[in-house]
C-alpha cells in the first residue's frame, strides 16, 4: 500500500515541531496579509517568498502552501466584511457575503466560509494523495515530445480559461517565454540577450520579476484611486451559524468541493473559475434564486468551498507534472527551482518527504485555519482599518529588501523596478499577468523539451503527432487554441462569465 | 477603423514591438540553424514570429474600450519605480538603514495627501519594523550602516 506508506511518511514530516511551527507561521502571515485589501494571494506569496528561501526546501514549500491558503481565507474575510475582494475568486463571495454582513450576519457568513473551506480542503487533500502518485507514474514514461505537448497544452488552457482576452493572454505567454530565454543557451553555452551583463548569464531572476509584476505593480495600481478613503467594517455579533444555515449549506459545500476539485486540476481553472461555476450552479439549483445577491448563505458556502478545493487540487499538476496551473503554482515551481529541485514526475520518487510532507501539511494547515481564524477574526477586522498610506510603504520596503537578500545583487532591484513598471503597463492595457509569469517560468523547459525532441527525431517535426500520447495532447491544445478564433465559442465563453456575474 | 488609443490597439503594438525587436536582434546576433540542428537563435526567432502574428491579430480585432480608466498617477508611478533603484544604489555604499529610509521616504512621497509629521512616523515605523524582521529576525548578512563609514 504505497499511498498509505506515503501518508505515514507525510505525517512524520508534517507533525515535526519545525513543520508545525512553519505551517502555523505561514497560515498566520498569509491571513494577515491576505486580509489587507488589494493584495491577492499571488502578491502575498511573491512578497514573502524570499523569507522562505533561507529554509530547507520541504519546510519552505510547507510554509508557502500555508501562506497560500491563509491568503485565500484572508481574502474571503475582506470580501465579506468590507466588500473589497483582494482577488477575482473572492469577488463571488463578496456578492452574498457582504449582503449577509449588512444584515448583521457577518459572523455566520465567516463561519460557513471557514467550515466549507475546511471540508473542501480535507476532501481535496485526499484527492491529491490518491491521484498524484498515479499521475506521476504515467508522467514518468513521458519523453521530451510528450512534455513539450503537455506544456503547450497547459499554456493554451491557462490562456483560454482565464478571464479577459484570450488572444492577448496568448501574447503575454509568448512574451514570458521570450523573457525566459535570456541567459546561457544550455545546448551551445552561447549567451543570449544578456547585453554583456554578467548577472543575466544564468537568466533573469524569477523572484525580482514576480515581485515587480505582482507586488510593485499592485501598489501603483492602488495609488490610482483615492488612498485616503477610510474603510468601514461591519460588526460581528455572533459567530455561530444557525441550524438552518448549516442545513442549507451542506449541499452547496459538497457540490462546490466536487466542482472545485475538478476545475482546480485544469490549468487556468483553479480557484477563480471554480468559484464562479459554483455560484452559477447553486443559483440554478436553488428553490429561491431571488435570494441570491441579497445574502443567500448558499452563495457563500458553495463558492468558498469550490475556491478552496480548487486551490488545493491545483497542486496536482504542479507536483506531478511540473506544470503550473496558475500564477501561484508558477511561484511554487519557481521556488522549487531556486531551491535546486527539478519539478516534474520525479519529485515523488526523489523527494518523497517533501511530496508527502507537503500533502499532509495542507490538511494540517486547513485545521489551523479554522482554529485560528474564528477566534482571531476580531483582530483581522482591526487590521482592515489600517489606512493604505501606512501599508504601501511597508509593502514596498518588503519588496525591495526581499528582492535584494535572495542573491545579494543590486541589479535585481533594477529588474524589480522595470518589472513593476511593466506590470503596471500590462494592467493598463488589460493584459493578464498570469500567462506572462507562466511563460516565463516554463520558457527554458519548453525550449529544452522541444530541442531535445528535435534531436531525437533528427529534425522531424511530425514526432509530436506520431507518438500517441503526444498527439492526443497536441490535438487538444490545437483544438483549444482554435476556439480563440471562432466567434460563436468566444461568445459562449463571455456568456459563462457574464452569467455568473448577474 | 482602429481606435489607436484603445487598450487592444496599444497591446497589439506592444506585441509587435517586442516581436520585431526580438526577431531582428536574433537574426543579427544568433545562429538560427535548422530543425535537426537547432542553433541558439531558432527558438527566439520562432517565438518572435508567433508573437508578431498575435500582435497583428490583436491590432486588427481592436475594439474601443468599454470602461473609462482612471487617470495615470504619474507622480506615484515614478516615485514607486524610483524606490527600488534608490535602494539598490545605497544598500551597499551606505548600508541597510539609510537604504530603507530613502526608499520608504520615496514611497510615502507618492501619496499626495499624507501630512509631513504622519509621513515621518510611517518612515521611521516601517524602517524599524523591517530592520527588526530582516536584521534581527532572519539575520541577513548586510551592515545596517556601511562599516567603512563608521569611525
Amino acid at each position: 500500500m504505497e499511498i498509505f506508506d506515503g501518508l505515514m511518511l507525510g505525517f512524520s514530516v508534517a507533525f515535526s515541531p519545525m513543520s508545525l511551527m512553519l505551517c502555523l507561521l505561514g497560515v498566520t502571515l498569509g491571513t494577515l496579509i491576505g486580509v489587507l485589501p488589494g493584495i491577492g494571494p499571488a502578491a502575498t506569496i511573491a512578497m514573502l517568498l524570499p523569507i522562505t528561501l533561507t529554509l530547507d526546501p520541504t519546510y519552505a514549500l510547507i510554509m508557502l502552501a500555508g501562506i497560500y491558503y491563509g491568503a485565500q481565507y484572508g481574502g474571503s474575510i475582506t470580501a465579506i466584511l468590507v466588500n473589497l475582494p483582494g482577488e477575482p475568486s473572492s469577488a463571488v463571495t463578496a456578492i452574498d457575503g457582504y449582503q449577509m454582513a449588512r444584515q448583521g450576519r457577518a459572523g455566520a457568513a465567516l463561519s460557513i466560509a471557514a467550515i466549507g473551506s475546511f471540508i473542501a480542503g480535507t476532501i481535496a487533500t485526499l484527492i491529491i494523495a490518491f491521484a498524484s502518485p498515479a499521475l506521476s507514474q504515467i508522467a514518468l514514461r513521458f519523453g521530451a515530445p510528450e512534455f513539450f505537448s503537455l506544456t503547450l497544452l497547459g499554456i493554451v488552457m491557462v490562456v483560454v480559461l482565464a478571464q479577459g482576452s484570450a488572444l492577448k493572454g496568448l501574447g503575454m505567454a509568448v512574451i514570458g517565454l521570450m523573457l525566459g530565454l535570456v541567459g546561457t543557451d544550455v545546448f551551445t553555452a552561447q549567451t543570449r540577450f544578456t547585453y554583456g551583463i554578467n548577472e543575466f548569464r544564468s537568466g533573469i531572476d524569477f523572484i525580482a520579476v514576480t515581485i515587480g509584476v505582482f507586488g510593485l505593480a499592485e501598489i501603483m495600481r492602488n495609488l490610482e484611486g483615492n488612498d485616503a478613503e477610510t474603510r468601514r467594517s461591519h460588526v460581528i455579533t455572533s459567530l455561530m451559524p444557525t441550524r438552518e444555515d448549516l442545513r442549507r449549506s451542506i449541499g452547496p459545500i459538497l457540490r462546490g468541493t466536487g466542482l472545485g476539485s475538478v476545475l482546480g486540476v485544469l490549468p487556468g481553472g483553479g480557484a477563480f473559475l471554480s468559484s464562479f461555476a459554483s455560484y452559477a450552479v447553486e443559483k440554478k439549483l436553488s428553490k429561491h434564486p431571488e435570494e441570491f445577491g441579497n445574502g443567500a448563505i448558499e452563495g457563500v458556502a458553495g463558492p468558498e468551498s469550490a475556491n478552496n478545493a480548487g486551490a488545493q487540487t491545483s497542486f496536482i499538476p504542479m507536483l506531478t507534472l511540473g506544470i503550473p496551473s496558475n500564477a501561484v503554482m508558477a511561484l511554487m515551481i519557481g521556488a522549487m527551482i531556486v531551491q535546486g529541485i527539478q519539478p516534474g514526475p520525479r519529485v515523488i520518487v526523489s523527494q518523497p518527504d517533501l511530496f508527502w510532507g507537503l500533502i499532509v501539511s495542507m490538511w494540517i494547515g486547513n485545521v489551523m485555519l479554522v482554529i485560528l481564524n474564528l477566534p482571531l477574526v476580531g483582530l483581522w477586522v482591526r487590521l482592515l482599518r489600517v489606512p493604505y498610506s501606512v501599508l504601501f510603504p511597508g509593502i514596498l520596503a518588503f519588496c525591495c529588501i526581499g528582492t535584494f537578500i535572495t542573491n545579494g545583487l543590486e541589479i535585481e532591484l533594477y529588474v524589480l523596478a522595470i518589472a513593476g513598471l511593466a506590470g503596471y503597463l500590462f494592467s493598463r492595457l488589460g493584459c493578464a499577468p498570469a500567462p506572462f509569469l507562466l511563460g516565463f517560468v516554463l520558457g527554458p523547459m519548453v525550449e529544452e523539451h522541444f530541442r531535445r525532441a528535435m534531436l531525437i527525431s533528427q529534425g522531424d517535426a511530425t514526432v509530436f503527432f506520431t507518438r500517441p500520447i503526444s498527439a492526443g495532447l497536441m490535438l487538444l491544445a490545437l483544438g483549444l487554441a482554435a476556439t480563440m478564433f471562432v466567434p460563436t465559442l468566444l461568445g459562449w465563453r463571455r456568456k459563462v462569465f457574464a452569467d455568473a456575474e448577474d | 477603423m482602429i481606435d489607436w488609443k484603445s487598450q487592444d490597439a496599444v497591446s497589439g503594438l506592444m506585441f509587435l514591438a517586442v516581436a520585431i525587436y526580438g526577431g531582428v536582434s536574433t537574426l543579427m546576433g544568433l545562429d538560427i540553424g535548422s530543425l535537426d540542428q537547432m542553433g541558439p537563435g531558432f527558438f527566439p526567432l520562432a517565438l518572435s514570429v508567433i508573437l508578431g502574428v498575435i500582435g497583428v491579430f490583436v491590432l486588427l480585432g481592436a475594439r474601443p474600450d468599454e470602461d473609462q480608466l482612471a487617470p495615470v498617477n504619474w507622480r506615484a508611478i515614478s516615485l514607486i519605480g524610483a524606490a527600488p533603484v534608490a535602494f539598490g544604489l545605497t544598500v551597499r555604499s551606505l548600508g541597510l538603514l539609510p537604504a530603507l529610509l530613502i526608499s520608504v521616504a520615496l514611497a510615502t512621497l507618492s501619496s499626495s495627501r499624507i501630512r509631513p509629521i504622519y509621513a515621518a512616523f510611517v518612515i521611521i515605523g516601517v524602517t524599524a519594523f523591517c530592520i527588526a524582521v530582516f536584521k534581527y529576525g532572519i539575520r541577513v548578512p548586510y551592515d545596517l550602516i556601511n562599516r567603512r563609514l563608521l569611525p
